[in-house]
C-alpha cells in the first residue's frame, strides 16, 4: 500500500517537473529529498513489512505446529475412545452375565418358596405359625428381589417344616368344626400326616384350609371303631393313633363315604320296588318260620300213644290224644284217618291221602312266592341299572364323553340297584331253600304217620 | 405263615362281601365233608334180604349201619306188629328213612349256587367303588381305581372257587344218594313181598 502511494507520488512528481521548471532544482532537491525520504520510508516500510512477515510466518509456523499437536492429541483421544468403548462392551457383557445369574438365583428362590408354599398349604403345622403362608406368598411377588436375608429366612422355614414333620404336637387352638363354626379344640398333630382334634363331643380328623391356613374338620363322621381309637389316643390311653399316610387322600375318601341311606337314594326309583320285594320276602319268611315252628311237634310220641289207644279199641281216647296237638298237619291227618275207622282198608287209605293232600298246600304256601321274589329281585336291579345307564348316556349325548367323571358317577349310581337286587335275592334264596327242606321233612313225617295209622286201624278192625 | 399272610391279604382285598363268602364256604365244606363221610359209611352197609328175614324171625334188631338196617330196626321196634299190617308198617318205616337220605344234598347245591351270586355282589360293589372313584378323581387316580377293581375280581374269583367244588360235590352226592335210595327201595320191595306172603297167610287163616 505504502509502496503504491510512493509510486503514485513519484509519478506525480515526475509529471509535474516540466511545469515547475523554475523550481526544478529546488524541486529536484525536494524531490530528491522526498525520494530519499520516500526511499527511507519505503525501506522502513519494507523493514516493518519484513518484520511483520517474519512475525506472521513465525506465527503461522507456530499455529501449524499447534495444529499438528492438536491432531496428534485428537488421534490419541480417538484411540482412547475406541479403547473405552471396547471396555464398555466388555463390561456390559459381564454385567449381563452377572445379572443373569442373579435372575436365575431369584427364580430358584421363588420356585423354592412356591414349593414350600404348596407344602405349607397342606401341612397342618401351618396352623401353629399362621403368618407363614403370607410370608411365603410375599416371595412370589416378581418385582421383589430376594436378598440374602430372604434366602436364609426361606431356608429357616424349610428346616422348620422338616422339623415339624417329625414332631407330635399337642395344643389347644381354633378350628372350624363340621358345622362350620369356629371353636376351640384340643388338637394333636402327628408330623405333617394327620391332625386329630376333639372339641366337646365332636372328634375326628382335621385338614388345613389351603387359603386361610386354618384347621378345618374333615367331613364325614369317623366310624365308631375309628372314633374309639382316636379317643384312646387323645386321652393318652393308647400309643396307637389312626393316621392318614396318603397325604389327605384317605381323609377325602372318608369324607366321600356316604351313609347307606344316601346310597340307596342315589340308586334311582327302582330302589323302592326292590326294597318292597325285600320287605314282602321278609314278612313271608317270618310268617313261614312261625308257622313251621308251630306245626313241628314230637309226632313219634303222639303216634305211639295213638297206636296204643287204637289197638285197645278206644278211638275216643286216640282222638283226644290227637287233639292234644291241634292244628298241626300230622294231627289233622290222623284225625281224618280216625274218622274213617271201621271201614275197608282201601277207604282208609283214600281218606288219609285226601287229608294229606289237603294239608300239603298249607305247608307249602308262600314257598313258590319266595322263589319268585328271589328271582325277581336281581331282575329289578338289572332294570334299575339299565335305566340308570340310559340316563348316563343321555348325559353323554348332551355333554359329550370328554369328562370321564360325568359318566362314571352315573354308572356308579346305576350299579347300586344291581347290588341291592343281589343283596336282597341271596338271603331269600337261602331262606327259601331251608324252609323248603323243613316243609318236605314235615310232609314226609305226615305220610309216615298216616301209613302207620292205617296199619293200626286195619289191625284194630280185624 | 407267609401263605397265611398272603391269604389274609387276599381276603382283605375282597372287601365286606368276603365275610358272608367265608361263612358260606365253611358251611358248605362242613356239609360236604359230613355228607361224604356219611355216604362212605352207609355204602358199606351190606344188609341182604336173607339176613333181614333171619333177624325178623329171631326178633333181634340189627345194628344200625345205614338206611336199610335203620328201617328194619324201626320196624321191629314198632308196637303192635302183626302179620296182617306188617306191610304197611314196613312201608312207613322205609319212608321214615327218606329225609335222612336226602338230608344236606339240596343245601349243598343251594349254597354252591349262591356262592357265585355273592361273588357277583362283590363285583358289583367293587365296580360301584371304581366308578365312584372315577367320578371323583377322573381316570387319573389309577391307584384308587385299582382298589375297586381288585375287590371286584377277588370276590368273583372266590365265589367261583367256592361254587365249583360245591356244585361238583353236590351232583356226585346226588347220584350216590339216588343209588342208596334205589338200594333201599329194592330191599324194601323184597322184604315187602316176603311180608305180604306172611300177611296173605295170616288173612287166610
Amino acid at each position: 500500500m505504502r509502496r503504491l502511494l510512493f509510486i503514485l507520488s513519484a509519478a506525480l512528481l515526475l509529471a509535474a517537473a516540466p511545469a515547475l521548471a523554475a523550481d526544478f532544482d529546488q524541486a529536484a532537491k525536494d524531490t530528491a529529498a522526498d525520494l530519499a525520504t520516500a526511499k527511507q520510508e519505503a525501506a522502513t516500510a519494507q523493514q516493518s513489512i519484513a518484520q511483520e512477515k517474519a512475525a506472521m510466518t513465525a506465527r503461522l509456523k507456530e499455529l501449524s505446529a499447534r495444529l499438528a499437536a492438536e491432531k496428534k492429541a485428537l488421534a490419541a483421544a480417538r484411540e482412547g475412545l475406541a479403547q473405552a468403548s471396547r471396555e464398555k462392551a466388555e463390561l456390559g457383557r459381564k454385567l449381563a452375565e452377572t445379572s443373569g445369574d442373579l435372575k436365575e438365583l431369584a427364580g430358584h428362590v421363588r420356585a423354592g418358596a412356591r414349593e414350600l408354599l404348596a407344602l405349607a398349604e397342606r401341612s397342618p403345622s401351618t396352623a401353629q405359625s399362621p403368618g407363614r403362608l403370607e410370608e411365603l406368598r410375599g416371595y412370589l411377588n416378581k418385582s421383589r428381589f430376594p436378598g440374602l436375608s430372604d434366602i436364609s429366612k426361606l431356608l429357616d422355614l424349610y428346616f422348620a417344616e422338616m422339623a415339624a414333620s417329625g414332631q407330635i404336637a399337642r395344643w389347644r387352638g381354633p378350628l372350624v368344626d363340621r358345622q362350620g363354626r369356629e371353636v376351640s379344640a384340643d388338637i394333636v398333630r402327628l408330623g405333617s400326616f394327620t391332625t386329630l382334634y376333639k372339641s366337646g363331643d365332636e372328634l375326628g380328623f382335621a385338614t388345613l384350609g389351603p387359603a386361610s391356613g386354618r384347621l378345618l374338620a374333615a367331613g364325614g363322621d369317623p366310624s365308631w371303631l375309628l372314633g374309639r381309637d382316636i379317643t384312646a389316643y387323645l386321652d393318652r390311653q393308647s400309643p396307637a393313633a389312626p393316621m392318614d399316610i396318603s397325604g389327605g387322600a384317605a381323609l377325602r375318601q372318608l369324607s366321600r363315604s356316604e351313609t347307606a341311606w344316601e346310597r340307596l337314594q342315589a340308586g334311582g326309583p327302582l330302589v323302592w320296588p326292590i326294597l318292597a320285594v325285600a320287605l314282602a320276602a321278609l314278612i313271608l319268611i317270618i310268617e313261614r318260620l312261625f308257622f313251621l315252628r308251630r306245626v313241628r311237634a314230637n309226632t313219634d310220641q303222639m303216634m305211639a300213644s295213638v297206636a296204643e289207644e287204637v289197638a285197645k279199641g278206644d278211638f275216643a281216647a286216640a282222638l283226644e290224644e290227637v287233639e292234644k296237638q291241634p292244628g298241626r298237619p300230622t294231627s289233622n291227618v290222623l284225625a281224618a284217618g280216625l274218622a274213617h275207622r271201621g271201614q275197608a282198608a282201601d277207604v282208609i287209605d283214600a281218606g288219609l291221602s285226601e287229608a294229606m293232600l289237603r294239608e300239603l298246600p298249607r305247608l307249602e304256601r308262600f314257598l313258590t312266592t319266595l322263589k319268585v321274589l328271589a328271582a325277581v329281585a336281581p331282575l329289578l336291579g338289572l332294570l334299575g341299572t339299565v335305566t340308570g345307564m340310559i340316563n348316563t348316556f343321555q348325559v353323554i349325548t348332551v355333554f359329550g364323553a370328554g369328562d370321564p367323571r360325568l359318566m362314571a358317577g352315573g354308572i356308579s349310581e346305576a350299579l347300586i340297584t344291581t347290588q341291592l337286587g343281589l343283596a336282597v335275592a341271596i338271603p331269600i334264596l337261602i331262606a327259601s331253600a331251608l324252609l323248603g327242606r323243613r316243609v318236605s321233612r314235615l310232609a314226609g313225617d305226615m305220610e309216615e304217620k298216616a301209613v302207620a295209622l292205617a296199619a293200626a286201624l286195619i289191625k284194630a278192625e280185624h | 405263615m407267609h401263605l397265611l399272610d398272603t391269604a389274609w391279604q387276599f381276603f382283605l382285598a375282597g372287601g365286606p362281601v368276603m365275610w358272608p363268602l367265608l361263612v358260606l364256604s365253611l358251611w358248605l365244606w362242613a356239609l360236604m365233608l359230613y355228607k361224604f363221610l356219611w355216604v362212605a359209611r352207609v355204602r358199606r352197609e351190606g344188609l341182604e334180604l336173607d339176613d333181614a328175614v333171619e333177624d325178623l324171625l329171631r326178633g333181634h334188631a340189627p345194628p344200625v349201619a345205614g338206611p336199610k338196617s335203620a328201617a328194619l330196626a324201626h320196624f321191629m321196634s314198632l308196637p303192635g306188629r302183626e302179620p296182617r299190617v306188617d306191610t304197611r308198617l314196613w312201608e312207613a318205616s322205609v319212608r321214615r328213612q327218606e329225609p335222612g337220605l336226602w338230608r344236606h344234598v339240596e343245601s349243598i347245591l343251594v349254597l354252591a349256587s349262591v356262592a357265585p351270586l355273592l361273588g357277583l355282589l362283590g363285583t358289583v360293589s367293587g365296580m360301584i367303588e371304581t366308578f365312584a372313584v372315577i367320578g371323583q378323581y377322573g381316570t387319573g387316580n389309577a391307584q384308587a381305581m385299582a382298589g375297586g377293581i381288585r375287590e371286584a375280581l377277588v370276590t368273583t374269583e372266590t365265589g367261583l372257587l367256592i361254587a365249583i367244588p360245591g356244585i361238583f360235590a353236590g351232583w356226585v352226592l346226588k347220584r350216590q344218594v339216588r343209588k342208596l335210595q334205589q338200594g333201599l327201595l329194592s330191599f324194601s320191595g323184597a322184604l315187602h313181598n316176603w311180608l305180604k306172603s306172611r300177611e296173605e297167610a295170616a288173612w287166610s287163616i
